[in-house]
């Protein structure tokens, strides 16, 4: 469970002081497909940044399972974004001058797992997100938009986090590979129970979101389809009905 | 893949900028490694030039030498109290004055030098068989026996020239200021003017030449380098102002003070180039950190520590000094003796053979003579800065970048 209670984030710019994330409360349940939408400049990226600990709040708290990640040290961070956590860039991110796999492994090295394991899990998720054969050796240079995507996603569940985050995932990519990319991203949610939060402002995704949390101005509008936690097996309910 | 291939794979991401990298720092490591050569060489040479020319203090009458001896006199009496001095474990003292020579003559004629037309000296020691009373280095007994120095019979030692020239064997009888002296050993030394000395006992030569006590030259012998010094000022002290007191190490100074100054030149320049080398590491890593902003968020986005973005930092500057310090090794080992010898013999060092230095003590010859080679220290020296440079300039340039929060590199261009 994913519990965001009165968030405030505000940046010194010069000799004002912008709040990008302005007392935000929020929950996601474990196993949903989530969407966060607004317009640039709505605070969305920030939000996103502060769910993984990549910066602190200025005030208010984050609960991910009971645990107030706001609070934790530099080590516990390290850990936190290590263990709990994956990452979907829009712009992917990927190592330049490393293979689809290395970049995979890349989070589990750091995580400590051995080299071998590494590998037989880089080469089972890249296969999971459809990139085989001698794509998963290419570096990120000779690979489509699409796949790198598939790439970034294939490392942000690396270590199987239980929240991935994912800035504007499909942002970059044409219709078609759109599609293919948010349909992963909902059964990761629904067929895993890994919750997934997608910040974006691309209609086919909120479509598919199980909730819609919009923000404006870093405030938090509204939540559509907020309802009661959804189990996974109520999510997988949910998505047969669709 | 571990975070040391890792950065060893950033080095060389961009092979051109890899290459321009290396060549500027193997030219800096090579001119430290160099100068590291350069230093180590010169101080080697002036250490062993300093070991060989031992541990003596040179005593004599204030002016004496340069033809003002008429008040400067020393005594064995004063004399007596640097020998009983604890460091000092031998005393050497000398009378030398010259003797009027004549035409050749067969035994009781007045001696004639061994080479016609110079002069022909005489010296009274208490050392017969010390070749430096007689300006050489060298003294071999080719005939006979070593006179007693203690006593003051009218013994004498000749050159094998004077004898030849003057018909002399070993007890051959020779007039000298109206006495008659006896011939008692036959040597040979490394000079000409040292085959034109006669040497007699010390009280022989203060008798005969109604110079009695006298002594116009006396070495000391101290018992080690480390107390040298302290000696020296002490036989300044005891004599007082009527007696100049040197000490092989202060003559030695003057002639060492060029290469010195050049140890001291190659050492400041060994900092420099040290110096630019680390400059140059430092800023090629804080462009390459800066560039690498956003690499450096995502990677932390991802679970790596700061420590793990720094070790990654160092192992890549550690490639670049590895390949720049290996290039600079080698190319610096080649170049090594002949930039050492420019710099010795532009420095205008007074050792060369026939120097005023060369001449008052054979070891300061060939001072300029210095083998410039890289011992294995120097190399592990060399490799060990270079490592230090490497690790500390790229430490300092990603620390700064990876302590930033994650978010804040994410959002850098």
């Amino acid at each position: 469970m994913l519990e965001v209670r009165e968030v405030t984030k505000s940046f010194g710019t010069g000799d004002r002081t912008v709040t990008a994330v302005n007392n935000v409360t929020m929950a996601v349940p474990d196993g949903e497909f989530a969407a966060i939408v607004g317009r640039s400049g709505s605070g969305k990226s920030t939000l996103m940044n502060l769910l993984g600990a990549l910066e602190r709040p200025t005030s208010g708290m984050i609960f991910v399972d009971g645990q107030d990640i706001t609070r934790l040290g530099q080590g516990e961070l390290v850990q936190y974004r290590r263990r709990s956590i994956g990452f979907v860039f829009q712009s992917y991110n990927l190592i330049p001058n490393l293979s689809s796999i290395e970049n995979v492994m890349l989070p589990m090295e750091f995580a400590g797992v051995g080299k071998g394991e590494r590998r037989r899990r880089a080469r089972g998720l890249l296969d999971q997100v459809e990139l085989t054969g001698d794509k998963q050796h290419r570096k990120p240079g000779k690979l489509s938009g699409g796949e790198q995507q598939r790439v970034a996603i294939a490392r942000a569940l690396a270590n199987s986090p239980r929240l991935i985050l994912a800035d504007e995932p499909v942002g970059n990519l044409d219709t078609r590979t759109s599609a293919t990319i948010i349909e992963l991203l909902r059964s990761l949610a629904h067929t895993q129970g890994t919750t997934v939060i997608a910040v974006t402002h691309d209609l086919s995704l909120t479509d598919r979101a199980d909730r819609v949390f919009r923000l404006r101005d870093g405030r938090l509008q509204a939540a559509d389809g907020a309802g009661p936690a959804p189990s996974a097996a109520g999510a997988d309910a949910r998505e047969r009905g669709r | 893949m571990s975070v040391v291939s890792r950065g060893v794979r950033n080095a060389f991401r961009s092979p051109v900028r890899a290459i321009a990298i290396v060549v500027i720092l193997g030219l800096t490591i090579g001119l430290s490694f160099v100068m590291l050569i350069g230093h180590q060489s010169v101080e080697n040479k002036v250490g062993t030039t300093l070991a060989s020319i031992g541990t003596t203090v040179t005593i004599v009458p204030v002016g004496y030498g340069t033809g003002s001896t008429a008040n400067a006199r020393l005594t064995t009496a004063e004399l007596s109290q640097v020998a009983r001095l604890p460091d000092v474990v031998g005393l050497d003292e000398a009378l030398p004055d010259s003797l009027p020579s004549g035409g050749t003559a067969g035994a009781g004629a007045t001696l004639a030098p061994g080479s016609p037309g110079a002069p022909l000296s005489i010296v009274g020691t208490n050392d017969p068989a010390a070749p430096s009373n007689i300006g050489a280095s060298t003294l071999a007994i080719v005939a006979g026996h070593t006179i007693d120095g203690s006593g003051d019979a009218d013994d004498a030692m000749v050159s094998t020239t004077v004898a030849e020239r003057n018909q002399l064997k070993v007890g051959s009888a020779f007039r000298a200021y109206g006495a008659t002296l006896t011939v008692e050993a036959i040597f040979d030394s490394d000079t000409d003017n040292g085959n034109d000395t006669v040497i007699v006992p010390l009280a022989t030569e203060q008798r005969l030449s109604d110079r009695r006590g006298e002594v116009l030259r006396a070495v000391a012998t101290v018992d080690s380098l480390a107390d040298l010094s302290a000696a020296t000022g002490q036989i300044t002290m005891d004599l007082g102002p009527a007696a100049d007191v040197t000490s092989d190490v202060a003559q030695a100074g003057q002639a060492l003070a060029p290469l010195q100054s050049v140890e001291s030149l190659s050492l400041y320049s060994l900092f420099g180039a040290a110096v630019t080398a680390a400059v140059i590491i430092l800023l090629v890593m804080v462009l390459t950190v800066r560039e690498r902003k956003r690499e450096v968020g995502t990677v932390k986005a991802i679970g790596s520590s700061t420590a793990g973005v720094v070790f990654q930092f160092m192992a890549e500057a550690l490639t670049f000094a590895a390949a720049g310090g290996a290039a600079g090794l080698i190319a610096g080992a080649f170049v090594a003796g002949a930039i050492t010898s420019g710099l010795v013999s532009s420095s205008g060092h007074g050792g060369s053979p026939g120097s005023a230095q060369a001449a008052q003590n054979p070891a300061l010859e060939h001072l300029s003579q210095v083998h410039a080679t890289a011992t294995v220290p120097e190399v592990f020296i060399g490799l060990a800065g270079i490592a230090a440079i490497a690790a500390s300039g790229s430490a300092a340039a990603s620390y700064l970048i990876s302590r930033i929060q994650p978010a804040e590199a994410l959002r850098s261009e």
